[in-house]
């Protein structure tokens, strides 16, 4: 069942951006309170890598569709669209766990930062690519 | 079609952005494999002498030479102790790093000697020796300094007023996370402020006549813990029979370490005098 183009651009703008968001200012917020001291430039080059190549992404997306006046009735799959939703969700929410989950771990916070992403560069391979083939494809009207 | 190109070059320079960062990321987290020299300081960086070899007297593969006469000590002359000016020769103790390295905090102390007489350096080490079994020091060893002795204590965690911890959380070298009851503010406290900060000290009490300044440099946490195991057990009897006179004068050093998360260094000054630690820790009032 095919969706709008533009609607699905939006949802998931409005995921990754509120998603980046929140985690931005949650690193930020430890970073002021000293939670990741001595080493806080390491906590923020572990963030930086796992949102700013797809919100990049987006925003160029989102600024070519701007620019470009013509008006179009695009359309995508249903499942595409789920699939990268769903996708992203989950990776948002996994970077997410990597910090909440801290306070339970015998690790050090920069080192448990460290460790997660040998489970989230996989991870972010997916929905890069999931990202991709939800642009790529698209049913013409 | 245009856009469908330019969204497929973004995805691609995407992906190859994100892998590529991660890839370098996780290539620089990890640690570099021990046999190798790239950016990796060895353990222990002093040179190791060459093995020497030693022919056996059997052997017939060398031509034939006089033979070498016969010594009297086989065994290679060990290395002469470092010298400081004001040790007896006869010392059997070995050296603290003379003179002492920069603590956070010192206190001269007057010590209180029971009965009256002539006294010895082992009627201060037996002042010492209580008030340290009564805090609790039961580690600590004897290190040589110019007429006289210095007594070091185990590296022990204090709380943030120095207090020292109870246990083995006391004599813990790293911070552990406390085991508390899960409550949504200790969740928050942990999530948001500074992960694991400790407060860690070792005390060196100097028994000498000879004034002394500090080396500027500081020891290395590690370099502490060592003072403890590289001292003698006890005072031997040659020092403690050395005469206490009204030169003498009992200074104590702390060394006081603060660990954030996984780096310690130590506190220069101190964020507490010698004199609030010595009273934290129950040992002023034995003393003094």
């Amino acid at each position: 069942m095919p969706m709008s183009m533009a609607l699905c651009k939006k949802r998931l703008g409005v995921l990754w951006f509120s998603g980046s968001a929140f985690l931005f200012m949650l690193v930020l917020l430890q970073t002021v309170m000293g939670h990741y001291n001595p080493k806080p430039d390491e906590a923020w080059g572990w963030l930086m890598p796992g949102i700013l190549p797809t919100l990049s992404l987006i925003i160029s997306v989102l600024v070519m569709d701007a620019l470009d006046k013509s008006v179009k009735v695009d359309t995508v799959d249903r499942f595409l669209f789920l699939l990268a939703f769903g996708l992203s969700t989950f990776y948002l929410l996994m970077l997410a766990l990597s910090i909440f989950l801290q306070p339970f771990s015998t690790l050090d916070p920069v080192a448990m930062l460290k460790q997660s992403s040998l489970w989230l560069g996989p991870l972010q391979g997916l929905v890069s690519a999931a990202l991709a083939a939800f642009f790529i494809k698209r049913d013409k009207p | 079609m245009r856009t469908v190109k330019t969204v497929i070059i973004a995805v691609a320079a995407s992906s190859v952005c994100a892998l590529g960062l991660l890839a370098v990321s996780y290539t620089r987290s990890r640690p570099a494999p021990p046999n190798t020299t790239v950016g990796a300081t060895p353990p222990n960086p002093t040179p190791t002498n060459p093995p020497v070899v030693v022919p056996s007297p059997g052997s017939t593969t060398s031509p034939p030479r006089p033979l070498p006469q016969p010594t009297p000590d086989p065994l290679p002359s060990p290395v002469p102790p470092p010298t400081i000016p004001g040790v007896e020769p006869g010392q059997t103790l070995r050296l603290l790093p003379w003179p002492p390295p920069r603590a956070s905090s010192q206190s001269v102390l007057k010590i209180r000697l029971p009965g009256s007489g002539p006294k010895s350096l082992g009627d201060v080490d037996a002042v010492l020796q209580t008030a340290l079994d009564g805090a609790g020091y039961d580690e600590r060893s004897y290190l040589g300094v110019p007429r006289g002795f210095a007594l070091v204590t185990r590296l022990e965690q204090t709380s943030e007023d120095g207090r020292p911890f109870e246990g083995a959380e006391r004599w813990a070298t790293e911070v552990r996370r406390r085991a508390e009851r899960f409550s949504i503010e200790s969740y928050l406290r942990q999530l948001m402020l500074s992960g694991r900060t400790g407060y860690f000290r070792v005390l060196v009490f100097i028994v000498t006549p000879v004034a002394f300044s500090q080396a500027p440099e500081p020891p290395t946490r590690e370099r502490a813990i060592e003072f403890v195991t590289m001292g003698a057990n006890r005072l031997p009897a040659d020092v403690a029979a050395l005469d206490y006179s009204s030169d003498y004068a009992c200074t104590a050093l702390v060394y006081e370490f603060e660990q954030i998360n996984a780096s310690a260094a130590i506190r220069l000054p101190g964020r507490l005098t010698a004199r609030m630690h010595l009273a934290s820790a129950s040992l002023l009032g034995a003393l003094e």
